[in-house]
């Protein structure tokens, strides 16, 4: 479960938040898609949730625990597919899941049995013995997921995963992200493509300018405005807002 | 010609761009501030460099005059200048010739491949230029004072100092691309060259080495100090092109004519041989071997520790990184062994010496010579890349890096200790030497060892602080992140302050006998290790986020 109480991130001395009193609760068994335009928050938001950011305000729980207080244990219950192609690339692919395996503890017989299913699920058996530095994007995305899911996290999280796979990966992944939720574990992903989390998410949110303007089921939110796709509603929402995108915590 | 001149001044600018302290720092107030601190520290350093160079050319050069030998300083700067050229130009022509991130973009310019290549050793020739002007100029200047003959000299030495990198810089950029060209099929290609070339670097020390060692035939000395000629010979009889060189400084008009012919024919040769299957290598090394045949089988899945794995990682990322490995491990290694090298191979037809040397040092107190030795030892951990960019060098996946589920001190041990054993192998190296020419006690050297280990680790904690506490993420090269970054600097500084503290103790109880003395530093170095860890240990997890 995880559960964002009023989270609240200032970059330096800015007079805006990237992220302004957040308040977001994903129960097991949910796949959440995070939608929002460029500059919104959805990455600020990610990075308070992995610990890789602290919180101006407010505070985030992963499974009760809070990440700022004790981010080592909620760090262990998540597992992260990041949106960027900066990864240890000078390791193989074999190499990179041994080195996730050993940070999150896994067994030797989990590892390996983990290890093998995924990259026959994600097709990357072949290739595991190169260098990450010799794949394609989309590869790169392939084996950074299953680094995320070799520890079997209860909380997965993706960071744009669909970027840069081609038809068939994407519809691995998102299959792979359908079960993971079938089987209770909690999948929050960010995401551009409205027609996926339309398709497949239980829940969305959209979030603009740092707040989260609407949240619901897909079918719920289109409801609610007659029968808008989920396209038309989010340029809706978020059409009149785009005067002052300044993408301050994109891009930092 | 008109392309080769666009590039070239583009290059420059953007290497000069990527120096520039003040970079980037004009809109936020604080960012300027710090900036400005940045260069300002900078300024003092170059400055303190230039001053420290021009105060021991100036005491040598009155040494020599005071014997009647003042032509042996600039004779002496010449062959430096050449010699470092030759050893560490090969590592820096690798890295920046070879492994540019830039080669696909030049690749579809309409230049030719010999247009790209002289560009980029037109960069490279400069920045060597600078380094040679450094250690050239000041004794140039002070030999046309000390001549009384400035014009002559300015005349001759602008020339000889123009000239000086272009024979040696064209010969490690041939062999660069030979290197690059023989391991074009090698599917560990990056850690054969890297071993190559770190081969050739020692086999030039050897070479260099044996062709100046003395025959410890006293009449052989005696002829070679009778005239500054001699010595002059015999110093840089190793290396022709020095030795021309230096004549043509001093008014040797045909000398300086060979010089300069052999120089620009040697720079033609490399340009006409290596430019046309330039780009081709360069681009070369920018792919990488696949080999999508491998069966899940063939992995070895086994079970490590969290700083197992941050160690390993630590190590894979250094050693398969040219640019990181050739700055981390050069330095570091390749200096001891050249002078292991040069005092094993200096010194096997001087038997005597080092006898008498021995005997000298035996009626020493050991303490003493444990503490100076220490003091040498303690060099091996003055440069430290490795640990002093170490959270630098995550760049980009840093942000990634912070999601794992890592206590810090398992994250900064795993770093610190692949620092630490790249200067322990330097120490323990220069220990060995210390223990060959001086033969002191083993206890003794152990010490010596141990404090000197002390200090290193000291150092290394304290660099790797400063660099957990204001990392230089933003790169875009790999060269750029281990080379032109600022901790570095701050992490070399940090270490002459260790070292000042230790050696202000040992001064201290100087007079107290050498073994108080070595007590004295190495209860220093043990208070700055704890310091220094208790420092490192204060940045916890919850600290260790992104600084936006």
């Amino acid at each position: 479960m995880i559960r964002f109480e009023n989270a609240t991130k200032v970059y330096g001395k800015s007079d805006r938040a990237a992220l302004d009193h957040l308040n977001l609760e994903i129960g097991d068994g949910c796949l959440y898609g995070f939608l929002g335009p460029n500059g919104a928050g959805k990455t600020t938001a990610i990075r308070l949730l992995t610990g890789a950011l602290r919180a101006t305000e407010g505070k985030i729980l992963v499974n009760g625990i809070d990440t700022a207080e004790r981010p080592v244990e909620a760090k262990r219950l998540i597992g992260f597919v990041p949106d960027s192609q900066e990864m240890y690339d000078k390791l193989t692919g074999w190499e990179y899941l041994n080195f996730m395996a050993d940070i999150f503890g896994v067994s030797a017989e989990d590892r390996k049995r983990r290890g093998e299913k995924y990259l026959e699920i994600f097709e990357m058996t072949q290739a595991a013995g190169d260098r990450i530095s010799s794949y394609s994007r989309g590869m790169k995305q392939k084996i950074a997921s299953i680094g995320a899911l070799i520890h079997n996290p209860p909380i997965w999280v993706l960071d744009e995963p669909m970027v840069g796979l081609d038809p068939r990966a994407a519809f691995l992944l998102k299959e792979e992200m359908k079960r993971r939720a079938a089987e209770g574990a909690t999948v929050f992903f960010s995401t551009h493509v409205l027609e996926v989390a339309e398709k497949m998410c239980d829940k969305v949110g959209i979030i603009n300018q740092g707040k989260l303007i609407m949240e619901g089921s897909p079918e719920d939110l289109i409801a609610r405005r007659g029968d808008a796709s989920l396209e038309e509603l989010f340029l809706e929402l978020t059409d009149k807002d785009q005067e002052s995108p300044k993408e301050e915590d994109e891009r930092k | 010609m008109k392309n080769y001149w666009i590039l070239t001044r583009v290059m420059l600018k953007n290497m000069l761009a990527s120096m520039n302290p003040m970079a980037g720092a004009y809109t936020d107030g604080k960012k300027k501030r710090r900036a400005i601190f940045r260069a300002a520290g900078v300024l003092i350093l170059i400055l303190l460099a230039l001053g420290t160079i021009i105060s021991l050319e100036y005491l040598i050069y009155s040494g020599l005059d005071m014997i009647r030998m003042p032509m042996v300083l600039p004779g002496m700067a010449i062959f430096l200048s050449m010699v470092l050229t030759l050893v560490l130009g090969l590592f820096q022509s690798l890295s920046e010739l070879f492994q540019g991130k830039d080669a696909p973009f030049l690749a579809v310019l309409p230049l030719t491949s010999r247009t790209v290549f002289a560009a980029r050793l037109t960069t490279l020739y400069l920045s060597e230029l600078v380094i040679d002007a450094v250690l050239c100029l000041p004794a140039f200047v002070l030999y046309s004072i000390g001549r009384q003959s400035a014009l002559p000299v300015l005349l001759t030495g602008l020339p000889t100092l123009i000239l000086l990198p272009v024979l040696p810089l064209s010969a490690v950029a041939l062999i660069a691309y030979l290197l690059m060209r023989v391991s074009v099929f090698a599917r560990h290609r990056e850690s054969i060259v890297m071993a190559l070339s770190m081969l050739v670097a020692i086999a030039y020390s050897i070479g260099v080495t044996l062709m100046n060692q003395q025959d410890g035939n006293p009449a052989a000395y005696a002829v070679m100090l009778a005239s500054q000629n001699g010595l002059l010979e015999k110093l840089l009889g190793a290396f022709p092109p020095a030795l021309w060189a230096t004549k043509g400084l001093i008014g040797d008009a045909v000398m300086l004519l060979l010089f300069a012919a052999v120089s620009l024919a040697a720079a033609a040769l490399v340009i006409l041989a290596a430019g046309p299957g330039y780009l081709e290598q360069a681009l070369s090394s920018t792919e990488r071997t696949v080999h999508r045949t491998r069966r899940t089988e063939s992995f070895g899945w086994r079970k490590g520790s969290a700083f197992r794995a941050l160690h390993g990682l630590e190590w894979k990322e250094l050693l398969r990184t040219p640019a990181w490995a050739y700055n981390s491990l050069v330095g570091v290694i390749m200096f001891p062994l050249m002078i292991a090298i040069g005092f094993v191979a200096g010194f096997s037809k001087a038997g005597d010496s080092i006898e008498s040397m021995r005997m000298l040092l035996g009626n020493v107190d050991p303490g003493y010579v444990a503490l100076v030795t220490s003091g040498v030892i303690m060099l091996g951990s003055m440069v430290n890349p490795a640990v002093s960019t170490a959270i630098s060098r995550e760049g980009g996946r840093w942000p990634f890096a912070l999601t794992l589920p890592v206590q810090q001190k398992v994250r900064f041990r795993a770093k610190l200790m692949v620092g630490m054993e790249i200067n322990a192998v330097c120490m323990v190296m220069v220990a060995a030497v210390a223990w060959y020419l001086v033969r002191m006690p083993i206890l003794w050297l152990l010490a010596a060892l141990g404090v000197a280990l002390m200090n290193g680790l000291a150092a290394a904690a304290l660099s790797l602080w400063v660099d957990a506490k204001r990392p230089q993420l933003n790169w875009t090269t790999e060269m750029e992140a281990i080379k032109k970054n600022f901790n570095q600097v701050i992490g070399m500084m940090l270490w002459v302050v260790l070292i000042g503290l230790c050696a202000a103790a040992a001064v201290l109880l100087w007079s107290r006998g050498g073994g108080a003395a070595l007590a004295g530093a190495a209860g220093v170095a043990a208070v700055e290790m704890i310091a220094a860890f208790a420092l490192l240990h204060k940045v916890t997890e919850k600290h260790l986020v992104l600084q936006v």
